[in-house]
This record gives C-alpha cells, structure tokens and sequence, in this order.
C-alpha cells in the first residue's frame, strides 16, 4: 500500500511540472484600443527587421523585453528566425546607414505594457500569463506553445 | 600614402548658427520630440601595417592605427538626426551630420553631410569598421583622402524611397543633389563645413537597387554620378593648367549570400573630362572587385579578394591619384568573439599608380581588433 502511494505521488509530482510547463504560452500583444486583431507573422517578422509595417494610418513599433533569456530565444527562433547575432547585426546595420532606431528594450514587464498602451498600435512579445494580467492590452497572435 | 585631414580654423559663424539652430530644433520642437528615441555607438579599432617587400618608395614600412568613429542617432515620429564623427592617429573628421524627414512610411528626405549613394560599399558600412569582413576597403570605394577616385562625402540634398510590392520584393531609389569634393594636391577633399566659401561645384549622385526578398539583405542595383569636380591648381604643380574635371560614373554591384558563402562585388566605369586651360582630355578606365566570404565556422569567416582595373594606365585623372590601388589580390581570415568584436589579418599583393604610372608593387600584412560599443 505504502508502495503504490509512493508510486502515485512520485507520478503526480513528475507530472506537474511538465503540466505547468504545458500552459506556457508566448503571445504577441498590443493596446486594447488598437482595432486590430490579428497580425500575419510575415508582418511581425518584418516590423521586429525594421521594415516599416503599418495598421490604419499608425506605423507598427516592435517593443522587446529584454532580460527573460527564455522568452528571447522564443523571440529569436519563433519570430525572426535567426541568431541573436545575426538580428543584432542585421538592426546595428540600419542605425549605421539610416539612423533607424533599434526596437526599444524593457527590463520591467510594467515598462513595456505602459509603452504599449502609449504608443497605438505597437506591438511587443510576453509570457501569455503576464499578458493576462494586464487589462490595458491584448493578444493578438500566439507566437509559441509548449508541447 | 595617406593624407592627413586636419580641421581646419577660419569662419566658423555659418556653422555654428547651423549647428545652433539644429540643436533648438531637435531639443525644443514637439514635432520632434514625439516618441523620440536617441542612440550612441562607438566603433572603435586598432589597425595594424606591415610592408613585407623591404624599401618601397612612398610605401610606410609599419603603422599601427587606433581609431574611434562616434555615431550619434536621434529618431522622433517624423524627424531623424544622424551624426558621425572620426577620429584616429592619423585624422579626425566630421563624417555625417544630416538630419531627416520622413515623408512616407518608406521614403526619408535627408539635409546635410551625407555618404554618396553611388558607392555600395561605402554606404553599406559607412565607418563601421567592424561591420565590414575585411580590413581594407576596396579601392574604388576608399574614401577621397585615402586616394578614393570617386566623391564619397557630399553635402546637400538627398532621398531615400523603398518601393515594397506585394511580393515582397523591393525596389530601392537613392538621389543626391549636393557639392561635390575638389582636387587638392594628389587627392579629393570634400565639401568643408568649416569653410562655407571654399567653392565647390554641384554632385549627382544616384543608386537603384533590386532586392527579391525584402527580408533578406540580397540585392543587385546599378549606380551612377556626375560631379563637377573644381581643381585647386594652386596645390600641385601638375595641377596648373587644369581649370576643372567632369566626371561621369556608372556602376553595377551585387551583394548576394548563400547558405555559408557571400558574393560582394562592384564594376563601376568612369569617364573624366579633365578641362586643361589649352587642350581639355578625355579619360576612361573601368575599376572594380569581386570579393568572397565564407563562414567556415560559427565565428570564423574566411574571405578573399581580388580587384583590377582597366585602361587605367591610359588615364590622365589616374595620373593625378598616385596612390591609388589599381591591383589588389587578397585573402584573409576573421574571428568573432565576445558580443561585438573581431579579430581580422589579411595579407594582400597590392599595386599603386605612382607617379607617371612606375607602379608600386609591394605585399602587406595587416592585423585588426575592431568592436562596437555599446
């Protein structure tokens, strides 16, 4: 008896991560006063790339998080499909020849909500939990699922 | 064989009201200030000769050169401001200082000291030393105090368009309208910021570039240029009797990566009405390079070179530009590392113009540290 709860709670415990880990979700979010719904991710790619992207008048501005290593490798191979040195080269080459500036970084996820909700229509990548919790945006596109 | 630039003293007023008025207009107007973002780099690199063919005249034997080129972006809704400054052992400059409007989602109209359009290289990687594989540049790309043939800075009027179709390919449209560099001594020297009255006569300078994914850095374009180039006669006794030279450029270039291979190359032709005082001449040379890079491992890239020109020697500009690199073969290996830095050698045979067309043949050895900050 003692055998088979011990083999039930190991079970259940080796279980619960994998299930936490199965709700993570990373979603593309914009202002909740911004029409629109949904985004093709040819669109997304390209604003992230610096080519000018636009929605009703308003040019698209790409927001990163900055400090969630996970996330950012989500970003990297999900959403620009490249290395991280190969985007950072591909942005520092546009600063060098058009002065364009690089996508802005957050450290905090208050930050880059509050640049969000700012600025109309821009758009910025986050844990689909964090995104939840904030009533002053939306998701917009699931970027990644955790099988 | 370089020239050193030094800044010079005279009337600074114009400028300092120019720059004055800048400063007012980018720090206190709303229109800018709206969503603004502000931007700093440092390139900086430590560059390294050696002449491994013994006593060659004209030739340095060794140099070591640290050099820092500060680029200073500013971007509001609408408005860009763009400045880069040089410095190094050898000379200090005001590269860039332009500011911006954007006209359209993919259109900028751009005021001031700029790069000629209708060098690829040149504005590919401006003085971003670190941007670009190789340590040196390619001859008809060298900018005009290191014996470049071409305009390189220009100051005036320039726009910027892309054309995006709906299959996601890209057409790119670069005019400039500005002043032209002057032949002074054995070499061209831009536009003066610091000397408004120092006469310059009129550049056009156009590129059209054709890119078939507007996600990749792939394309192909064709270049062009009329600068009316005026002759400071005074600076070269072989200079006396010539009043002033038209020239006419017209070049094709591709850029082009696959998979681990990159194919960078550029043939431009150039044509000068060199307008002696007695009898003018006409000139025409084609001058060019096809270089190759390969990523032989996720931070090694091996590269090569070669560049040659054309009835080059037939010249009479190219006889005015001794130390201009006709011939150039050269292989090289660079090693990233860190976040943004390289260590690069190269070693290249290399041939000059020299005066009266001798030719100064000589091999070199360079090894460079180059980074980007932050």
């Amino acid at each position: 008896m003692k055998l088979r709860l011990a083999i039930i709670v190991a079970s259940v415990l080796a279980i619960l991560p994998s299930a936490h880990a199965a709700d993570r979700a990373v979603v593309l979010v914009t202002s909740r006063d911004c029409a629109m719904d949904t985004i093709i991710a040819l669109d997304i790619r390209k604003a992230y790339l610096g080519i000018v992207v636009s929605y009703e008048g308003h040019v698209i501005r790409p927001f990163r998080l900055s400090n969630d290593e996970q996330l950012n490798q989500i970003f990297f191979q999900y959403v620009v499909a490249m290395s991280k040195k190969t985007y950072e080269r591909r942005l520092l080459r546009l600063l060098v020849q058009h002065g364009q500036p690089r996508p802005r970084e957050f450290d905090v996820v208050a930050d880059l909500v509050a640049a969000v909700t700012e600025n109309p229509c821009s758009i910025a990548y986050m844990w689909q939990s964090d995104a939840e919790a904030w009533t002053s945006i939306k998701a917009i596109k699931n970027l990644w699922q955790e099988n | 064989m370089k020239s050193p630039n030094v800044l010079r003293s005279g009337n600074h007023r114009w400028w300092r009201f120019a720059a004055l008025s800048l400063i007012w207009f980018v720090g206190w107007s709303d229109e800018v200030r709206a969503e603004s973002q502000q931007e700093i780099l440092f390139f900086t690199s430590i560059d390294t000769f050696k002449n491994i063919s013994g006593d060659v005249p004209n030739i340095d034997d060794s140099y070591i050169q640290p050099a820092v080129d500060v680029l200073y972006s500013y971007s509001g809704e609408k408005f860009r401001f763009l400045a880069e400054y040089f410095w190094s052992n050898r000379e200090n400059d005001l590269e860039r200082l332009k500011a911006g409007w954007q006209t359209g989602d993919n259109t900028m109209l751009w005021f001031g000291r700029f790069h000629s359009p209708a060098k690829y290289w040149t504005t590919e990687y401006h003085h971003g030393q670190f941007l670009q594989t190789s340590i040196t540049r390619p001859s008809i790309e060298e900018w005009e105090d290191d014996s470049g043939p071409m305009a390189s800075h220009i100051t005036g009027l320039s726009l910027a368009h892309e054309s995006i179709r709906p299959n996601n390919t890209a057409i790119n449209y670069s005019f400039s309208v500005g002043l032209a560099p002057q032949l002074d001594g054995q070499v061209l020297a831009p536009f003066d910021l610091l000397d408004p009255g120092s006469g310059n006569d009129v550049a056009f300078n156009y590129r059209m570039a054709y890119r078939p994914d507007v996600l990749s850095l792939n394309q192909f374009g064709l270049m062009a240029a009329w600068n009316e180039i005026n002759v400071l006669s005074e600076s070269n006794p072989e200079l006396a009797d010539l009043d002033h030279i038209r020239q006419i450029t017209v070049g094709l270039y591709v850029d082009w990566n696959w998979d681990k291979w990159r194919l960078l190359s550029s043939f431009v032709y150039f044509n000068n009405d060199m307008q002696y005082i007695d009898a003018p001449e006409k000139d025409e040379f084609i001058s060019g390079y096809v270089q190759a890079e390969y990523r032989a491992a996720k931070d090694w890239t091996i590269f090569g070179r070669t560049e040659n020109s054309f009835n080059e020697d037939k010249s009479q500009y190219l006889r005015i530009l001794p130390a201009f690199i006709s011939q150039r073969n050269m292989i090289g290996v660079r090693w990233d590392f860190a976040s943004f830095q390289g260590l690069t050698v190269e070693i290249a045979d290399t041939r000059a113009q020299g005066d009266d067309f001798t030719h100064i043949n000589f091999g070199e050895v360079r090894i460079q540290w180059s980074a980007v900050f932050p």
